[in-house]
């Protein structure tokens, strides 16, 4: 072999404590579409119990037929699968032993935890001849063989890009005592212990490579083939790429506040070159809001990786130091695509790379957060109303895009639930994603910017490396609060639920001076004296009256506005279905409006958050023109 | 025939018939009222009660709009519906129309009581060949049907050149290309409907089939011409959108909002009537084209 580069080693600081220790060879064959590898794994027993088995994810077998629990799960085969024997994917184990131990390849079996379906084999386990002492530790020697799929979802191959993800054994985390290791599902991402990664890569000559971590050795084999050397710590999977067709444009990027110093690596595919600058734009501002927002971006590297238009199913995704995105050469720059997703798929790599909570389990923990935080970089760096869509007059933003999704879902699932329970992918996607997100951003405006900036600091400060739960985050919020926020988790993130306060009634009735023969202090009221009173001053009962149409409570605020220019804020602790408020004003009231300035995002239907007195005619008259006058000139288009 | 006094010609007849431009701008005019009348009440119902109604001052905002959408969609659906169901109905009353627009184009210069009874010549020609020229609606889907497949075909043809949509430039291009062949083919089978239905009405014929089957081969015959006077016409009505289009942002603002909306509405009901005038300078410039080639 002849060394190209060799760089020193270098340390992150060791910030987790090493499960595992992975040491891999793996070989791209691009004839076969598939990967020969030899692994190299060292893992501590962190409980304290005695382990008799280990178990692994072999996800590569989600593509292996139509009966794992991915294709059952999606509702069928992609028809490129379908279209060809060689597309399907697959892994298989041909040796696994103990170092300088015993084989333990014939103790193999596959496991299907989640569903029963015993047709799946993406999870498997191995008994060992001696248990694993607590804090003892274990070497394998494992020979695999990797066959991709055509890209479908997350990895594969198209022509000659490879995307190589799940790719090799990975050992489940034992987490709280027991084996948490669940299938490959069709909603569902990952979950994994943290650890070393040295993987020896090789390509033939002319492939350009992409991998998790830093690259530290390039070195030429005498067959034509380069291998690739990239080592990173405090990571919990090993994802690569590679494509003769991809750029790659380095850069630096630092921060002196907070301090960060990494290498921004895009490998763009040649057909999207023009799209280059906006990759990098994206990816420089998600750099620097993260960092900013929650903590220093603590990897010396962080690779994009953008994939070719047939490769899309490989796009959107998030490894550590590593993702992908996507981009269309002819996309205009008004369409913020490339850089919602960049943000995103970059945000990943603090909320499921650094945090590596549970996504089978609480997936909302990664999803929900990281589209809380991608709503926000995209409002800071692409503008509040037009952060996805700035094209002539037409804004939409992120925001709205989220909003949409969740007014237009049904109550089905809650937010924290199995990935794999929902009752369909769309509604993993809501609630996971979009209602999630929305939930922080509610949360965030009931508490204030400062505290939730506090809480989601702190958050990443604590639990980085660390696996923490949904009450690890709750936990968290009430200690840096200071408040009892479990009433509101428990409805938001339990409940399928939705919110909706609305004005129910709004009236302004002159007050009548009381008719007939009546008492009074100074006797009985003469005709004349009571319509000389009421001429002189005029009283009107103004009421408005609020009420609760979701299932979930939440408090309210309540404006009220007056002709004469009077406001009134209101509160109201929301528990109650509904909430009279009774005003006598020598003038009438114009409107209330729950909510008024927006804060519940979480509120269902914004159109019944307020009420005027006087119906509006000016508006839906402009707006009724307008279409009136866009039906004309299609008329008078399309016939003669 | 050259096509640019049959052009002038048509242009110069289409602007001597104010009453028909009338006729067509009161059709679109009243199909288009229904319209707004309709979601002029689901907006009142809807939002006209709201502070958010204020927004659709500013212009169109997607987040009231996806609110309507979500939580009326009831509503939505109506109008959809009723719009869908008087595109039909404009349909058949630009067929009946048909009729009395060329009656009246047809009419030789010798023929003054009809001129003068510009209205019932108008109506009787309309009534007269309605059963005609909706029957030559209904063999022209034909051509459409030809239209379709030779889009499913190009839809093929897109798929192989760019490898299944990977190559995303020949995507796009091919898109485009896709785009102005469609609307070549669209023209191309209006055109041939117009000169259809003058054949039917210059020789009283009832032969309709037949009549569409003569209106391709003369288009085929003088396509050059034909397409060359089709396309300066649609080159008329570009030019005069773009020129709407420009103005637009020129318009006077008033204080009041009303008065604002009037005025924006008054020139497009203008443009709308542009578009009727445009309507009978396409009949008529054909028509000129066509008695010149039969008198030839």
């Amino acid at each position: 072999m002849t060394s190209l580069l060799t760089f020193s080693s270098f340390s992150l600081a060791g910030l987790s404590e090493p499960i595992v220790d992975y040491h891999i060879k793996a070989k791209l064959i691009p004839e076969e579409k598939s990967v020969l590898g030899e692994e190299e794994l060292t893992w501590i027993n962190d409980s304290n119990k005695y382990i008799s088995e280990l178990q692994f994810h072999l996800y590569l077998n989600a593509f292996k037929n139509s009966r794992s629990t991915f294709m059952k799960e999606r509702g069928g085969v992609p028809r490129k699968l379908r279209s060809n024997r060689k597309n399907w994917g697959y892994i298989e184990i041909d040796k696994i032993q103990v170092k300088d131990g015993p084989d333990l390849t014939s103790t193999i079996e596959y496991l299907q935890p989640d569903d029963d379906n015993k047709d799946d084999q993406t999870v498997a386990k191995v008994a060992l001849p001696r248990p694993v002492p607590p804090q003892g530790k274990i070497t394998l020697h494992i020979d695999f063989y990797s066959k991709l799929p055509r890209v479908v979802a997350r990895a594969g191959y198209h022509k000659d890009f490879y995307f190589v993800a799940q790719w090799f054994p990975k050992i489940g985390v034992l987490w709280k005592g027991e084996w948490n290791c669940h299938q490959y599902h069709a909603n569902s991402e990952f979950f994994a212990d943290f650890g070393v990664y040295r993987v020896e890569i090789t390509v033939p000559e002319g492939f350009v490579v992409g991998a998790t971590g830093k690259r530290i050795e390039a070195s030429r084999n005498e067959d034509d083939t380069i291998t690739y050397t990239h080592f990173q710590e405090n990571v919990h999977d090993f994802a690569w790429t590679a494509c003769p067709n991809f750029v790659e444009f380095r850069k630096n990027y630092s921060l002196e506040n907070p301090p960060v110093d990494t290498e921004m690596i895009l490998l763009i595919h040649r057909s999207h070159r023009n799209q280059r600058q906006r990759y990098l734009s994206a990816l420089k501002n998600a750099i620097e809001f993260y960092s900013q927002n929650y903590g220093p971006y603590p990897y010396p590297t962080v690779t994009l990786v953008d994939p070719p238009l047939g490769g899309l199913g490989a796009g959107g995704m998030e490894y550590p130091t590593l993702f992908t995105s996507l981009a269309f050469s002819w996309m205009p720059k008004g369409v913020y695509m490339t850089e919602m997703v960049t943000i995103h798929e970059f945000g990943h790599g603090y909320w499921y790379g650094i945090i590596g909570s549970n996504e089978f389990e609480e997936a909302w923990l990664d999803e929900g957060i990281n589209s809380y935080s991608e709503i926000k970089a995209m409002k800071k760096y692409y503008g509040e109303d037009s952060s996805m869509f700035n094209i002539h007059d037409v804004k939409i933003s992120d925001l709205v895009f989220h909003r949409l999704r969740i007014i237009a879902s049904s109550r089905m699932d809650p937010i924290l639930k199995n990935s794999w329970d929902y009752y369909s992918g769309a509604t993993y996607g809501i609630n996971v994603y979009s209602k999630a997100a929305f939930m922080l951003l509610t949360l965030e405006n009931y508490l204030g910017e400062d505290v939730m900036s506090e809480i989601m600091k702190t958050f990443y400060e604590r639990w980085k490396f660390k696996h923490p739960t949904s009450q690890d985050f709750i936990a968290l919020a009430e200690e840096v609060s200071g408040r009892d926020l479990g009433w509101f988790f428990d409805q938001f993130l339990s409940s399928p639920d939705k919110l909706d306060y609305a004005i129910g009634k709004l009236r302004s009735r002159e007050v009548k001076e009381p008719e007939g023969i009546l008492e009074g202090e100074q006797g009985l009221f003469e005709e004349t004296e009571r319509e000389e009173a009421q001429a002189q001053e005029k009283k009107y009962r103004n009421e408005v009256v609020v009420v609760r149409k979701g299932e979930l409570i939440f408090p309210q605020e309540i404006l009220i506005t007056f002709e004469e220019g009077e406001e009134i804020r209101e509160e109201w602790d929301g528990k109650e279905r509904w909430k009279r408020f009774v005003y006598l004003r020598p003038y009438r009231l114009k409107s209330a409006q729950v909510d008024p300035d927006n804060k519940v995002l979480l509120d269902n239907n914004f159109l019944n958050n307020s009420r005027v007195l006087k119906p509006k005619k000016i508006s839906p008259l402009k707006c009724a023109l307008d279409l009136m006058f866009k039906f004309q000139a299609f008329l008078a288009f399309v016939s003669f | 025939m050259k096509v640019l006094a049959s052009y002038g010609g048509g242009i110069k007849e289409a602007t001597l018939q104010p009453k028909m431009i009338i006729i067509l701008w009161l059709r679109n005019f009243i199909f288009g009222l229904a319209l707004f009348y309709l979601f002029f009440r689901l907006l009142t119902w809807t939002i006209g009660n709201s502070v958010l109604a204020d927004r659709l001052l500013e212009g169109f905002d997607f987040s009231v709009f996806f609110e309507l959408l979500v939580h009326h969609d009831e509503s939505i659906n109506l109008l959809l519906t009723v719009g869908f169901v008087l595109i039909l109905l404009y349909f058949l009353v630009s067929i009946f129309l048909y009729g009395g627009i060329l009656s009246i184009l047809t009419l030789p210069p010798e023929a003054k009581e009809e001129r003068r009874r510009l209205a019932q010549t108008f109506f009787q020609g309309a009534g007269k060949f309605f059963g005609r020229f909706f029957r030559l609606s209904i063999y022209a889907l034909i051509l459409w049907v030809a239209f379709i497949l030779i889009n499913l075909l190009l839809n093929s043809l897109g798929k192989f050149l760019t490898g299944n949509g990977s190559n995303e430039w020949i995507g796009f291009y091919f898109f485009w290309i896709r785009v102005a062949i469609g609307l070549f083919l669209v023209f191309l089978i209006r055109m041939i409907l117009d000169y259809s239905r003058i054949e039917i009405v210059i020789l009283d014929s009832r032969a309709v089939f037949l009549s569409l089957f003569k209106a391709i081969k003369l288009v085929f015959q003088k396509f050059g011409k034909t397409l060359a006077l089709y396309y300066l016409l649609v080159l008329t009505g570009i030019t005069v959108i773009i020129v709407f289009w420009l103005a637009k942002p020129y318009l006077p603002a008033f204080s009041s909002p009303w008065m604002t909306m009037l005025i924006a509405f008054l020139v497009a009901q203008l443009f709308i009537a542009f578009q009727g005038w445009l309507k009978i300078a396409f009949q008529s410039a054909q028509l000129v084209f066509y008695i010149g080639l039969t008198a030839v």
